[in-house]
């Protein structure tokens, strides 16, 4: 057992991981940061994509339409520069599994609509739901689940920070 | 293991923060944005989903052609009872189609079973006019088939046609 965890942890800390992880990170930040756009720039829009869904209260259409564009856009930014990029990719999990939760009930009842992924419904009508469009999510989410196991050392502002605050600890230390 | 599960603790804790961070942002920006959603919507989105298409798609079949009487197609005839009555094609039905008057849904999805149950091969259905888009055999040829009936089949030039 001993042995079968070392060899896990011997694996997850490959460096090739990193160079993988960062082509990861790069194509999750491009889609997180393309698929917010329209969300930021029409925000009313991107509430009548999720009220059309028609699986939230309304009560929560206008919260998660004012919070979700800006959680995509940090998502995003962050896995491309490298900072906090497991948390990044946790956070594109979570969405993702919210994502295609809202997917199944969609194609469950058989509501002919666009995912409002990247463009809102009205200017989308020719790309609609499909099992398709649950298979690209789950896609995303195994890439994501990838850095979040395997991205122990993220090429990035955090390596960065890391190798100066390990050289500034160094010339702290008194000369023996 | 052990490190891993450490170190996704930490992880998920940042990745809450983040969010909440992200959050906060999102509604502080939407605050002073001219453009900016009230917190709370006070009147439910007028949204507009499309019907999904219920029409399904059949080919045409001449009058004469020898699928018509080799018995093992389940003919039906969408003209009415008393043209039905006045002439039909041997071991046809009637199920009158009219535009005015949809068939209900349970009629059309027993009338479904009973053809997908008859061990027919293929349904074929005449009506009224020549059998192009918008006579009474098409238009319920396409409902049948939009109801997962495959292999349907539209008798060219109708009941007159077949009666020649």
């Amino acid at each position: 057992m001993t042995e079968q965890v070392s060899r896990f942890e011997k694996f997850q800390k490959h460096r090739a991981h990193s160079y993988f992880a960062l082509a990861a990170r790069l194509y999750l930040a491009w889609v997180f940061i393309t698929a917010c756009i329209h969300k930021l720039m029409m925000p009313e829009s991107f509430a009548v994509d999720i009220a059309t869904y028609q699986f939230l209260p309304l009560v929560f259409i206008n919260p998660l339409a004012i919070v979700l564009p800006y959680v995509e856009l940090g998502t995003g930014v962050m896995l491309a520069t490298g900072t906090k990029s497991r948390s990044a990719a946790l956070m594109v999990c979570g969405m993702m599994v919210m994502f295609m939760i809202a997917l199944t009930h969609a194609l469950l009842h058989d509501l002919s609509i666009s995912c409002g992924c990247f463009a809102s419904n009205a200017a989308a009508a020719s790309d609609p739901i499909s099992p398709l469009t649950m298979l690209r999510d789950t896609a995303w989410l195994l890439i994501a689940v990838y850095v979040v196991v395997f991205d122990t050392n993220p090429i990035g502002i955090d390596r960065i920070l890391k190798k100066l605050k390990g050289k500034a600890e160094k010339d702290a230390q008194p000369e023996a | 293991m052990k490190a891993f599960w450490q170190s996704f603790w930490i992880i998920l804790r940042d990745a809450v923060i983040i969010c909440a961070a992200m959050a906060v942002a999102g509604i502080f920006i939407n605050a002073v944005r001219p453009d900016g959603l009230p917190f709370i919507a006070d009147k439910p989105y007028d949204i507009f989903v499309p019907c999904p298409e219920t029409l399904g798609t059949v080919e045409m079949i001449a009058p004469g052609d020898s699928r018509l009487t080799d018995g093992k197609a389940f003919i039906v005839d969408a003209r009415s009872q008393a043209e039905f009555d006045a002439w039909h094609l041997d071991g046809a039905i009637c199920i009158t189609y009219d535009y005015l008057e949809p068939i209900e849904d349970a009629e059309l999805k027993n009338v479904t079973l009973n053809i997908v149950n008859s061990g027919k091969e293929r349904l074929i259905v005449y009506g009224d006019g020549d059998g192009s888009q918008g006579s009474t055999g098409y238009e319920l040829g396409r409902e049948l088939a939009g109801r997962g009936v495959s292999q349907v089949f539209i008798v060219e030039g109708g009941a007159d046609a077949l009666k020649k």
